[in-house]
């Protein structure tokens, strides 16, 4: 579809196949999160996607099919509203590898997996804040006013605002994914100017990351107690310290087990668990 | 009791699904329990009760794939038993919270049973069966579908009251420490993706985002009273910037970093080679 010697890749104008393509994968995406599993996450889903548009390439139930599924199949975890972007360019990069083995020049497969793990990280960190933080947030402010009187259009204004960017970002990001194409990045990967536009979402992301740990994860203690006659008020003094401290200690415990040992369950429990005592105690609560 | 018990199941079901498809946030309790109102004709008082379960929620989210609290659950739930009961809204919350935690179990066994399946997909592939592994898929979304909506209609038909007892049977202690651990568990959602984001040189970033997030707060007066001629003002610490913010100066840091990086880019192109063609393709790449 792209042709490599053309210079201007970067145009966004679709031929009938290609928006065709594209309203397909629009639609089809949306199912990524369902059947998410603790050890591939949306792994599986991400490579049943992909099965008709594979199919579309290799051919139905052909050796290269069922490798390219194979290959889909791995760990991948992203925000789903940015995966409509990843999907269509890891498409467009299927579709040059099946043209490049066509003509008998060879194509490093593994780059296909490579641009997807470069690329989720980076883009769930920036999503998940997008989507959590800027489109609910301003959906809800919206309609709240209005549910809380009663009024129907409180529901109709947040499923407005809430889904119209969404569509917008879903669609765009196919197609400036699918044009953009696997030719265009992998230029762009050895002139090194694609790591710096991944260096530069990772360090958005990293501090989206770091933003939601302080705003989300939700970490204080109630313990206070008069000794000698002056209050002594735990979260207080913590406060002084540096605020968010128990937050942000909690995350990095947390950061550093799942780094070491992958077991999200364990985790989950553990912290229930310390959740239970400390709230006995009286430390929490 | 049928008809109602059909219309919980139908709208838990519905509810599961909105909330990962689209990512449309219409799993939120101002929009699904509004619709669950007017479902069990009930309309104004559906839309008023999500939105006093939303701002109770406000602060619950789901993040990198780890659900701390069912909200979705506790407020379809909780909505659900105030407006066939026709009780106050007080009864929907305190049902909906503890709904909202025993949820997050039964999710956690949901994606367990899930997990298990796995191997399965992965040796359909290796197999090259795709009909297979196209029926595991849907076996698996519709299944995954089936629980919940026989989880609302059960729930409905076994009795209202006797759900009720049950969630009040549950020990004071355990319902608040369940509450400690929801706001506790976003940690490992944040903690999922920083396993995906960490690069050693980048990760000062992290803590970059986290000082805006965490130090600038102010005390917002929430209540102010006359004592004694004096106005005695009661204040909460509140965070000074909001996400949207962080995000405009994550924004500028992220453009500063790219821009430092393709001069670098350039700089040791220039000094390797004396053609110098891939100049103008790097800064058609930033422009676009």
């Amino acid at each position: 579809m792209t042709n490599p010697t053309e210079t201007k890749v970067l145009s966004t104008k679709l031929d009938k196949k290609e928006r065709k393509l594209l309203w397909k994968l629009f639609w089809r995406s949306n199912y990524l999160m369902f059947c998410a599993s603790y050890t591939k996450q949306q792994g599986i889903t991400y490579s049943w996607v992909m099965e008709p548009f594979l199919e579309n390439i290799y051919g139905k139930g052909t050796d290269a099919f069922y490798a390219a599924m194979a290959r889909h199949q791995d760990f991948y975890n992203t925000n789903t509203g940015m995966n409509n972007f990843i999907a269509a360019l890891t498409i467009s990069m299927e579709e040059e590898n099946k043209l490049a083995t066509d003509n008998g020049t060879p194509f490093d497969e593994t780059s296909i997996s490579a641009l997807k793990t470069a690329l989720m990280g980076p883009l769930a960190g920036i999503g998940d804040s997008v989507y959590l933080s800027v489109i609910r947030v301003v959906a809800t402010g919206v309609a709240l006013g209005l549910s809380q009187q009663g009024n129907i259009l409180g529901p109709i204004l947040f499923l407005v605002v809430a889904s119209i960017p969404n569509a917008l970002i879903r669609w765009f990001g196919g197609v400036l994914g699918y044009k953009s194409g696997g030719a265009f990045i992998s230029k762009a990967m050895k002139s090194g100017s694609f790591n710096a536009i991944t260096k530069g979402c990772t360090v958005l992301g990293l501090i989206m990351t770091g933003a939601m740990t302080a705003q989300f994860v939700t970490f204080t203690t109630t313990f206070s107690q008069k000794i000698g006659g002056t209050e002594f008020n735990l979260q207080q003094i913590l406060d002084s310290i540096l605020p968010g401290l128990l937050p942000l200690t909690l995350t990095m415990l947390c950061f550093a087990y799942l780094r070491k040992h992958n077991r999200p369950v364990r985790a989950l429990l553990t912290v229930f668990l310390i959740a239970i005592i400390l709230t006995v105690l009286g430390i929490t609560g | 009791m049928l008809m109602n018990a059909l219309i919980v199941g139908f709208v838990v079901a519905l509810a599961k699904f909105l909330d990962w498809w689209f990512s449309s946030q219409l799993s939120r309790p101002i929009f699904i329990v509004a619709l669950l109102g007017i479902l069990l004709g009930h309309p104004t008082e559906g839309i008023i009760l999500g939105a006093q379960l939303e701002l109770i929620f406000l602060g619950n989210v789901n993040l990198g794939g780890v659900m701390p609290s069912d909200f979705t659950l506790g407020s379809i739930f909780g909505g659900a038993f105030a407006m066939i009961l026709g009780s106050k809204i007080e009864t929907a919350i305190a049902l909906a919270v503890p709904i909202s935690l025993l949820g997050t179990l039964i999710y956690t066994v949901m994606k367990m049973v899930i997990t298990s399946l796995v191997p399965r997909f992965e040796k359909h592939i290796k197999d090259k069966n795709i009909k297979a592994f196209n029926r595991l898929w849907s076996l698996q979304f519709w299944g995954f579908e089936l629980v919940y909506f026989l989880l609302g209609f059960i729930s409905i038909m076994v009795g209202t009251n006797a759900i009720k007892a049950l969630i009040e049977a549950i020990p004071t202690w355990i319902q608040s420490s369940m509450t400690v651990a929801a706001t506790m568990l976003p940690a490992i959602g944040i903690a999922l993706l920083l396993k995906m984001l960490w690069e050693k040189s980048l990760i000062p970033f992290y803590f970059l985002g986290f000082a805006l997030g965490a130090f600038f707060t102010y005390d917002k007066a929430t209540d102010g009273r006359l004592t004694k001629g004096a106005v005695a003002l009661t204040t909460a610490p509140t965070k000074m910037l909001s996400l949207i913010q962080i995000a405009f100066i994550g924004f500028i840091i992220a453009a500063l970093v790219v821009m430092a990086e393709l001069r670098h880019n350039n700089n040791n192109k220039q000094t390797a080679t004396e053609t110098v063609d891939s100049n103008d393709e790097s800064e058609d790449f930033f422009n676009d």
